[in-house]
């Protein structure tokens, strides 16, 4: 046990001695702290600890909107780029030379050379990392959850779900950087081609989810117009028969080109996305496994997409009478089409992934040559 | 089990890109030796020591450390290794590194202390023990690196050119060191090329250049030229004496009598025929053939195909006796 707490307390020492652990501990804190500074009173909203206010019906003490917002200002924002993005790329740059130098030469010859084998030593280093981001994200989580406490007054641990799953964000990304650093012993090499990796499964999953709701919104908007067409013809020969009446006999030409023109549309868009989504499957799901974050975090007592009920408050706001029905629409095939994947299906492909790229990566690790 | 703390036969290393780094060794280690393992840059020197601490695969021979074939862990907590450009974490202190390394061999940690405190004192760090390794010189960090390798009590210590970087006194202080170790009952195995350095304490050597095994054996038994004595006076012998000294097998040049023998003993009547003579002795000597002339001797032989014949060097290598 002692060889193996000697390496993970190396490699905290190795990681605080850098300019990195600082910066990045410094900008979490920061981050929270903004957040913390945000605050509701019976008039209103404050920033930076009251020193601007503004005044609000809406958002003030107590109210559930004030809390959706508070709440979304975690997750539209810190959730959305402070962890998913910015934590998880400083925290691959803090680990990018944990490997790459336990195969330098000068200081190999001095772990590589003991009693802990090969692997031993790199479970030990990859568990190092992960503790470290554990910690880190911990520190973030905790003071999000006292400020979820302090500021709408109630205790959130729904809010702790963000703290595995940027782990595993941050694993699956961590484990591809591991493979390219063993094999290149090269830090700069490692981080690169994981930030490329990270853009390019970040667009297969964008351009997939865009191709998803343009065809679902192409079916509802057939959808709709095939009931309104039914309903204006039923209306005009006798009474309506009900919604679930389908328009079977004796359409019209004109209506039958364009349901023809479409479907097509719709058909191609079909085959590409399934096309994407099995290429997608390969990928490391780092987006998507952050909605699941989302996802599962309560708001007003309620579990589900804290993004939809935001979005829907807000639009509440801005939009007239009429348009309500749209929104709602929109937030309906957002919900669906994060609903198209299960959550074991984002996760278990992700973490095939990562134990393809861990299993990759140990075998490098023990057969290096130094 | 053999006497030998190291027994390989036939070890081969070629790197990928083909370099052949070893080309079948053997060597025996008697336990309780200082060895050391000479040859030029890119003898293959590191590449042995590599393999015998599990760096590098070997790419063929068998051989045994410490009773267990290499590449086997449990030998390797019994090892000390201070390897080639040693790393150590430049953020830790000096006496955190030899924590390190007792860490990742499993000593003790009641037995840490003490022999951190012992170490520290043995390589004479002491003083500077609580700074970071980076605020080090290059012979500090190296005196830490052979302290390091002490941490686990091992039974066979590997230093890769200990040496580097070390000042006079230093080097001094590692000999003592080193004899200390032998006493101690340890095996030490040094690779250098800094010759003089290991000439007054080393039991045995093997030399090995461009991979290949050139001779082994205890230093007296390897030299090939004998040792001899050199008089050297000033003024003229009389002829009579130069004649009845040529007839007894001195050779004499101007100013200079040499005696083949290693027997002060043997040249006490030559003395004291120049002293009747009234000549002046400017120096006697008893000169043997130096670790680097011997080593350049071997070394030359293989890399030239005809060598040319050394003075007082038979033309064929020397047989090497191995024990
Ligand atoms: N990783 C490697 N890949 C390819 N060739 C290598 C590698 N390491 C060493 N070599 C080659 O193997 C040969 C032996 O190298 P080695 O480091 O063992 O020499 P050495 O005797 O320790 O030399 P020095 O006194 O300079 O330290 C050299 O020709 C070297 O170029
Ligand atoms: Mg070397």
């Amino acid at each position: 046990m002692k060889p193996y707490l000697t390496i993970l307390l190396d490699s905290f020492r190795m990681l605080k001695a850098r300019t990195i652990f600082w910066v990045t501990l410094g900008i979490s804190l920061l981050v929270a702290l903004i957040y913390l500074s945000i605050g509701f009173d019976e008039k209103g909203m404050s920033l930076f600890f009251g020193l601007s206010h503004f005044e609000s019906d809406m958002f003030r003490r107590g109210t559930p909107q004030s809390e959706t917002l508070y709440v979304a200002i975690f997750t539209k924002l810190i959730a959305e780029y402070w962890l998913s993005w910015i934590a998880v790329l400083l925290a691959l740059v803090s680990c990018a030379a944990i490997f790459p130098e336990a195969l330098q030469e000068g200081a190999s010859g001095v772990v590589l050379t003991k009693k802990l084998s090969r692997f031993q030593v790199f479970v030990a280093k990859f568990v190092g990392s992960l503790l470290f981001v554990t910690l880190q994200v911990t520190l973030f989580v905790v003071i999000v959850f006292v400020a979820l406490r302090w500021r709408v007054g109630s205790w959130n641990p729904s809010i702790f779900w963000y703290v595995p799953l940027i782990l595993l964000v941050f694993t699956y990304l961590y484990s591809f950087m591991v493979v390219i650093a063993v094999k290149t012993k090269s830090v700069m090499t490692a981080l690169i081609l994981t930030l490329v990796l990270w853009a390019v499964s970040s667009f297969v999953g964008f351009i997939e989810g865009q191709i998803y709701s343009a065809i679902k919104m192409t079916e509802r908007m057939e959808d709709s117009g095939k009931r309104m067409d039914v309903e204006a013809r039923s209306a005009q020969t006798e009474e309506a028969e009900g919604e679930e009446a389908l328009p079977s006999e004796e359409p019209e030409m004109k209506l039958e080109q364009e349901e023809y023109r479409s479907s097509s549309d719709a058909n191609s868009m079909k085959t590409w996305h399934q096309r994407i989504v099995a290429a997608y499957a390969l990928f490391p799901k780092t987006g998507r496994t952050m909605e699941i974050a989302d996802r599962l975090l309560v708001v007003n007592g309620e579990k589900g997409s804290s993004k939809g009920t935001f979005m829907t408050i807000m639009m509440g706001m801005e939009m007239e009478e009429h348009d309500q029905g749209m929104s709602e629409e929109f937030v309906r095939v957002g919900e669906e089409s994060a609903d198209r994947h299960s959550k074991t299906y984002a996760i278990g492909t992700s973490v095939a992934f990562s134990v393809v790229m861990l299993a990759l990566s140990a075998w490098i690790f023990c057969r290096k040559e130094i | 089990m053999s006497d030998y703390v190291l027994d390989l036969t036939g070890i081969r290393k070629t790197y990928r890109g083909g370099v052949e780094a070893l080309k079948g060794i053997n060597l025996q280690v008697p336990r309780g030796c200082i060895y050391g393992l000479l040859g030029p840059n890119g003898a293959g020197k590191s590449t042995m020591v590599k393999i015998l601490t599990t760096l590098i695969r070997r790419s063929g021979g068998e051989g045994t450390m410490l009773g267990k074939p290499i590449g086997d862990r449990s030998a390797l907590q019994k090892v000390g290794l201070l390897p080639e450009h040693a790393q150590f974490p430049d953020y830790l202190t000096g006496r955190q590194v030899i924590e390190f390394t007792a860490g990742l061999q499993d000593v003790p940690t009641s037995e840490t202390r003490q022999r951190a405190d012992s170490l520290l004192e043995l390589v004479d760090m002491t003083e500077a023990q609580g700074r970071k390794m980076r605020g080090y010189s290059k012979g500090m960090k190296q005196r830490i690196g052979i302290a390091q390798a002490l941490v686990n009590d091992p039974e066979i210590v590997f230093l890769d050119e200990p040496t580097d970087g070390v000042d006079p006194a230093g080097r001094r202080d590692f000999r003592l060191l080193m004899k200390r170790l032998r006493e101690e009952g340890r095996t030490i195995f040094i690779n250098t090329h800094i010759l003089s350095e290991l000439e007054p304490i080393v039991d045995r050597v093997a030399i090995i250049s461009q991979g290949e095994l050139l001779g082994e054996g205890i230093l007296d038994d390897l030299r090939s030229e004998k040792p001899e004595f050199h008089i050297e006076f000033e003024g003229a012998l009389s002829p009579a004496t130069v004649e009845s000294m040529e007839k007894t097998g001195l050779i004499l040049n101007s100013g200079l009598i040499t005696a083949l023998t290693s027997r002060a003993a043997d040249i006490q009547p030559v003395i004291d025929q120049l002293r009747r003579e009234g000549l002046t002795l400017s120096r006697v000597e008893l000169k043997t053939q130096s670790l680097e002339e011997l080593f350049m001797g071997f070394v030359d032989q293989s890399n030239v195909a005809a060598p040319p014949p050394i003075p007082g060097t038979p033309v064929n290598p020397p047989a090497i006796p191995r024990s």
